[in-house]
């Protein structure tokens, strides 16, 4: 070090720098290993000739099914239901928000099972809602349907959350200048806020239908587990991991390639698609 | 007509404007940022509702009276400061988007978003999406898409602003054309008086939120009523009282400030204000000798070569009441002037114009 050097900065700083720099590399490495080594594990357990041929195993081909239906089932519903909600939580002012908002957040810290035994409590045959819907044949608990409605109760808040953000994001002066060209709210919002915030609606969607398609707790206390009309996936790997060790780790890294991919085609879609900026030559949407 | 007579409190600011404005023409909204332009435009809008008072044009209410017509059932166009133009949607989108939302037809819209296009000169834009236009493109499609709803009130925002130099004063011209032709109202919101001044008609004033003045430019020109107006035209403004009493015969007219300037004759009576034209005052560093009418003496604040680059120069002078002169450049240099020279600054009472 030379004598300038040492006159302008301090060594006590420039060390104290350095090592932050190596504590945070270090943590980090530790942190990605670790999120890292399960999936690698797994991965270990199976050679790809044996990966193909167990997928055409009866159990997990209806596992499989089962699993997109259902949780494509609950993106669909969420999306219907989830984008007005987002809506009005991002431009309107009422009482009793605060509570609203809790509310749809809750699912996301709720224990799944607590949540399940709480749908089973009002969907039951003698729940406060069950009974009404019995009354119209209407059954959830323990078939299809009611899978699609445990993932619905712990998805939404996974689409509500950004979908609000991104309305939340469109510039106020860009509603005010629809408002000043004789749109009304209905057209602003197809016009102008559905494209603006289709990003976030598009992220919102995908990132609620990966945690359905994960949904196991809320899932097996209200749906119950059987196959081929209640038991999903993760339900298929907890079944398996109990006999067919093999059948579990196929089903796993079925089900850890799909919610890899669907994270990374969020970061990786065509700009087009996702972010709404239009490429030379395209139309855009 | 538009009749404004509302206020709206936003905060800590309170816009409290009486305004009325022909049915035709150019009205140039002038004031200071912050001092509520962009509030008052919007209260026309219909984009904000008035707290009191009341809005009307041609003898519709449009706010006030219980009534209130949203932004989207008024005769308006508006061009906000940033153009706000809708970027995922192309440039002939954009300016069919009112049609639309009125429901034209398509084919009709077509044909009406076309001739506006023309009209503006980007019919040639027509394919590109916002981003990849330059400012002064921006703005015409926000002016198409605007006029091609037939408003009976276009309300621009400080449309200048955004624009570099030299596209301004192409702009500049190009705009003042254009709201001739127009058969609308045409309310044109600026912070730069110079920028007001140039496009004339009717000019109105906002200070803190109050318009403190408004009428034809050439009335501005001649009886500005506050300082920030005789500021931004250039002169001297002094509110005083008239005093006949002196046995000198000449029209003594009282400052706040206890001080008695002279001017020539006058009927008016009372309270008056007075400009002393910056051209009539001269600058000496002694006191003259003989009859000068009015002396007042004080250091000088600063200078201001006016054009920037030309001949003249303004001098602030820190007298009481403040007095800006304007001297040449010769006799700037030659007195050497500058700031904190104690001078004296004299003007003969022919100099000081006196109106209610």
């Amino acid at each position: 070090m030379s004598p300038g050097a040492a006159g302008l900065s301090r060594p006590a700083s420039a060390v104290s720098e350095s090592a932050f720099r190596w504590l945070a590399v270090a943590a980090s490495a530790a942190l990605l290993a670790f999120l890292a080594l399960p999936f690698l594990g797994l991965l270990a357990r199976v050679s790809p000739r044996e990966f193909v041929a167990r997928l055409a195993d009866p159990a997990v081909l209806e596992a499989l099914r089962l699993s997109l239906v259902t949780s494509g089932a609950a993106a669909v519903v969420i999306l219907m239901l989830g984008t007005p909600l987002a809506w009005l939580l991002a431009t309107r002012e009422f009482r009793g928000k605060r509570l609203i908002e809790v509310l749809v957040d809750l699912p996301m810290v709720l224990p799944p099972t607590v949540a399940g035994f709480a749908l089973l409590m009002a969907f039951g045959r003698l729940g406060i809602a069950g009974r009404s819907l019995d009354a119209f044949g209407i059954q959830l608990p323990f078939t299809t349907l009611g899978v699609v409605v445990a993932q619905v109760f712990m998805a939404a808040p996974f689409f509500v959350a950004p979908a609000r953000a991104g309305f939340m994001g469109v510039d106020r002066r860009l509603l005010d200048a629809a408002a000043t060209l004789r749109a009304s709210e209905p057209f602003t919002f197809f016009r102008v806020v559905l494209p603006l915030a289709r990003p976030a609606l598009v992220a919102g969607v995908a990132m609620s239908g990966a945690r359905a398609l994960g949904e196991f707790g809320a899932t097996i206390t209200f749906a119950g587990n059987m196959p081929g009309s209640t038991q999903t996936m993760p339900l298929a790997v907890y079944v398996a991991l109990q006999s067919d060790l093999d059948t579990a780790v196929v089903l796993s890294v079925l089900l850890l390639a799909m919610s890899f991919g669907l994270l990374l085609g969020l970061r990786a879609a065509p700009a087009g698609f996702l972010w709404n900026r239009p490429s030379a030559g395209s139309r855009g949407f | 007509m538009l009749e404004v007579a509302a206020s709206k409190r936003l905060g800590e600011f309170t816009l409290d404007a009486e305004l009325t404005a022909p049915a035709r023409g150019v009205l140039v909204l002038v004031g200071e940022s912050g001092s509520g332009k962009t509030t008052l435009l919007k209260l026309i809008a219909g984009l904000l509702a008035p707290d009191r008072g009341r809005i009307a044009f041609g003898g519709q209410v449009l706010a006030g009276d219980g009534a209130f017509v949203p932004a989207r059932h008024r005769p308006i166009g508006y061009v906000a400061q940033d153009y706000a133009l809708f970027p995922h949607l192309t440039v002939r989108d954009n300016v069919g988007f009112g049609l639309h939302a009125s429901g034209v037809e398509a084919a009709a819209r077509g044909e009406r978003v076309a001739r506006a296009l023309d009209r503006l000169g980007i019919a040639g834009f027509a394919a590109r999406r916002p981003h990849e236009l330059s400012g002064g493109q921006q703005q015409r499609v926000a002016l198409a898409r605007a006029l091609v709803l037939e408003p009976a009130i276009l309300l621009l925002d400080e449309p200048l602003a955004a624009l570099d130099l030299q596209t301004r004063r192409t702009v500049r011209g190009e705009l003042k054309q254009l709201f001739e032709q127009l058969g609308c109202l045409t309310i044109f919101v600026t912070h730069s008086p110079a920028e007001g001044l140039a496009f004339g008609g009717h000019m109105a004033v906002l200070e803190a939120g109050r318009v403190t003045q408004q009428g034809p430019r050439e009335e501005l020109l001649r009886r500005p009523r506050t300082r920030y107006v005789a500021d931004f035209i250039g002169t001297n403004l002094v509110v005083a009282r008239v005093d006949r009493s002196a046995a000198d015969g000449l029209v003594h007219l009282r400052l706040p400030g206890g001080r008695e300037i002279v001017a020539a004759g006058t009927e008016h009576e009372g309270d008056v204000f007075a400009v002393i034209d910056p051209r009539e005052i001269t600058v000496s560093l002694e006191p003259p000798q003989g009859s000068a009418q009015n002396t007042l003496r004080g250091m000088v604040a600063d200078l201001m070569p006016e054009p920037p680059s030309g001949e003249r120069v303004r001098v602030g002078l820190a007298t009481s009441p403040p007095l800006v002169a304007e001297l040449t450049r010769a006799s700037v240099d030659q007195l050497r002037l500058a700031p904190g020279v104690l001078v004296t600054a004299t003007f003969k009472a022919s100099g000081v114009r006196v109106f209610e």
